[in-house]
C-alpha cells in the first residue's frame, strides 16, 4: 500500500480518534515516522478535530475545580513535596527563544500574506467596477446599432421606396457612389452606403435636391456608416452631394463646392 | 473563553506533571476543562453527570500522564480522547441506561432549559455554523464516531454502509472541517485588515 492509499484509507482519523488497535497504532506511527508526508496528514488531522472539539468548550462550575482537586490528591497527599517541583528555566531555553522567533517569524509572514491577498482582493473589485462600466458603454453602444440597423430595414423593406443610386462626377470623384431612398407618398428621403473620400478639415459634404431645376438644401451629412435621414420634398428630380465648408451652404446661394455624386430619379 | 488560562510551553507543563507537581495539574485545570467539559456535556447531555465524568477524567488524567509520549500525539489529543471514552463508558453503562428509563419530568424539563440555554450562547451559534456546513451523512459519521464511540466498522454494521463508504464520509468530513477553520481564520483576518486600511 503507497502512502497515498494509506492516507485515504481513513486509518489516521480512527488513530487520532484513539479507537485503533495496539497493532494499528504502532503502524500509524511506524508510518508517521517513515513518511513526512503521512505525518503532516496526521497534524492536519489532529488540528482538526481539537479545533472541533473546541468548538464546543463551555466553562464547567466554578466549584467543580476545587472538588476535582480534593479527589485528585486525596490519594497522594504527602507526595507534593519540594523535590518535585522543577526548575522550569533550568530545562530548555534555547527551544523556548526559537519559538519564539519562529511564532513571530510566522506571524509577520501571515501578515503579509494577508495584506497581499487582501489588496488583490481590493485591486480586483476595482477592475470589476471598471469592466461593469465599460459594459454599460458596450450595451448603450450596441442599442443605437441595433436602432439604426432596424430603421435601414424598414426602409429597405417598404416597397414605397425607389431606390437612387448616385454616381461620382468624371472629373471630381469617378468612383463615389451613394445610395438615396425616396419615397414618393411621403416624400421621405434617406442616404445609405456613402462610398466618398474622407472630408479634408473644415470641409463637410452637402446634400441637395434639385427641384424645379433649382438645387435645395437637403441637409448636412453627418456620419457615413448609418442610414440618415435627410429633408422631406414634394418633387424633386435629382439628388447630388457637394463639398462645403463646415456648416455648408443655403439654397440661396447654392452649392458652392464641386459636386461628388449626382443621380435622377 | 476561559479567562484564567495560563500560557504555557507544552513541554514544560508535561515536565511538571509528570513529576506531580500540583501547580501543573492547576494549569492543566484551567487551560483545559472548559475544552473537556463541553465535549464531555454534548456525549452525557447533563450538567450533573457532566461534572461527575470530568472529575473521573481529570483522575485518570493525572494517574496515567507516566504513560502519555509526546512524539505519539499533542496532550490536549490524548486528554480530548480520556474524556471522550470516560464519557463514552458513562453513557454505555447499565446504571446511566436505568437513570435515562426513569428520568421524570423535573429532569427532562431541566435538560430542555439546558438546550435552550445553549441556543443563546455565542459559542454554540459559531457552532451551528460550523456544523451546518457538512453535509448531513458527513455530520453523521462525525458525530457518531465523536460522541457515540462507534468505530468505523461499527457505522458501517449498524447503519448497513459499506465500510469503503464510511471511511470516505469520515474523511470528507474532516476535510471540510479543516477547510472550514482555515477560511475562519482569514475571514477573522480580513474582517481586521478591513478596519485598519
Amino acid at each position: 500500500m503507497n502512502t497515498k492509499e494509506y492516507i485515504e484509507s481513513g486509518i489516521l482519523e480512527s488513530y487520532v480518534l484513539g479507537i485503533t488497535t495496539a497493532g494499528e497504532s504502532a503502524e500509524v506511527e511506524r508510518m508517521a515516522s517513515e513518511h513526512p508526508e503521512v505525518e503532516i496528514e496526521l497534524e492536519a488531522v489532529r488540528g482538526t478535530l481539537e479545533n472541533y472539539a473546541l468548538q464546543y468548550e463551555k466553562q464547567p462550575p466554578a466549584a467543580l475545580k476545587s472538588k476535582i482537586m480534593a479527589a485528585v490528591f486525596e490519594e497522594q497527599p504527602q507526595q507534593n513535596t519540594k523535590n518535585n517541583i522543577v526548575q522550569l528555566n533550568n530545562t530548555k531555553p534555547q527551544k523556548s527563544t526559537f519559538s519564539m522567533v519562529a511564532s513571530w517569524a510566522l506571524l509577520a509572514l501571515s501578515i503579509g500574506a494577508n495584506i497581499f491577498f487582501f489588496n488583490n482582493w481590493k485591486n480586483s473589485e476595482e477592475k470589476i467596477v471598471a469592466l461593469e462600466s465599460q459594459n454599460q458603454i458596450f450595451a448603450q453602444e450596441n442599442k443605437a446599432i441595433k436602432a439604426s440597423y432596424q430603421e435601414e430595414i424598414a426602409v429597405l423593406q417598404n416597397p414605397d421606396f425607389k431606390v437612387i443610386k448616385l454616381l461620382g462626377q468624371p472629373d471630381v470623384s469617378p468612383n463615389s457612389t451613394a445610395l438615396v431612398y425616396f419615397d414618393k407618398n411621403k416624400q421621405e428621403v434617406y442616404i445609405s452606403a456613402l462610398d466618398l473620400p474622407a472630408a479634408p478639415k473644415g470641409k463637410q459634404y452637402q446634400f441637395w435636391a434639385i427641384v424645379d431645376g433649382k438645387p435645395v438644401d437637403a441637409g448636412m451629412i453627418a456620419g457615413t456608416d448609418n442610414i440618415l435621414k435627410m429633408k422631406s420634398f414634394a418633387k424633386p428630380v435629382a439628388f447630388a452631394i457637394s463639398l462645403e465648408d463646415t456648416g455648408g451652404s443655403t439654397t440661396e446661394a447654392g452649392p458652392k463646392g464641386k459636386i461628388y455624386v449626382m443621380g435622377a430619379v | 473563553m476561559s479567562k484564567r488560562k495560563t500560557i504555557i510551553d507544552e513541554g514544560d507543563l508535561i515536565t511538571m506533571l509528570q513529576s506531580k507537581d500540583e501547580r501543573g495539574f492547576s494549569i492543566l485545570y484551567d487551560n483545559y476543562s472548559s475544552a473537556l467539559y463541553g465535549v464531555i456535556l454534548k456525549i452525557v447531555r447533563t450538567e450533573e453527570i457532566a461534572a461527575d465524568v470530568l472529575q473521573d477524567a481529570f483522575v485518570k488524567i493525572w494517574k496515567n500522564i507516566e504513560g502519555y509520549n509526546r512524539t505519539k500525539g499533542t496532550l490536549f489529543t490524548w486528554m480530548l480522547n480520556v474524556a471522550r471514552n470516560t464519557a463514552i463508558d458513562k453513557i454505555r453503562s447499565q446504571d446511566f441506561q436505568n437513570s435515562q428509563r426513569n428520568q421524570d419530568l423535573d429532569s427532562t424539563v431541566e435538560i430542555i432549559d439546558n438546550q435552550a440555554n445553549s441556543q443563546f450562547d455565542i459559542d454554540a451559534i459559531g457552532l451551528k455554523k460550523v456544523v451546518e456546513n457538512l453535509r448531513p451523512e458527513h455530520r453523521q459519521m462525525i458525530d457518531l464516531l465523536y460522541f457515540q464511540g462507534y468505530t468505523q466498522a461499527e457505522v458501517a454494521d449498524e447503519f448497513g454502509i459499506p465500510l469503503g463508504t464510511v471511511k470516505t464520509r469520515v474523511k470528507a468530513a474532516i476535510v471540510h472541517l479543516r477547510q472550514y477553520f482555515v477560511e475562519m481564520i482569514l475571514v477573522i483576518w480580513f474582517g481586521i485588515l478591513d478596519k485598519w486600511i
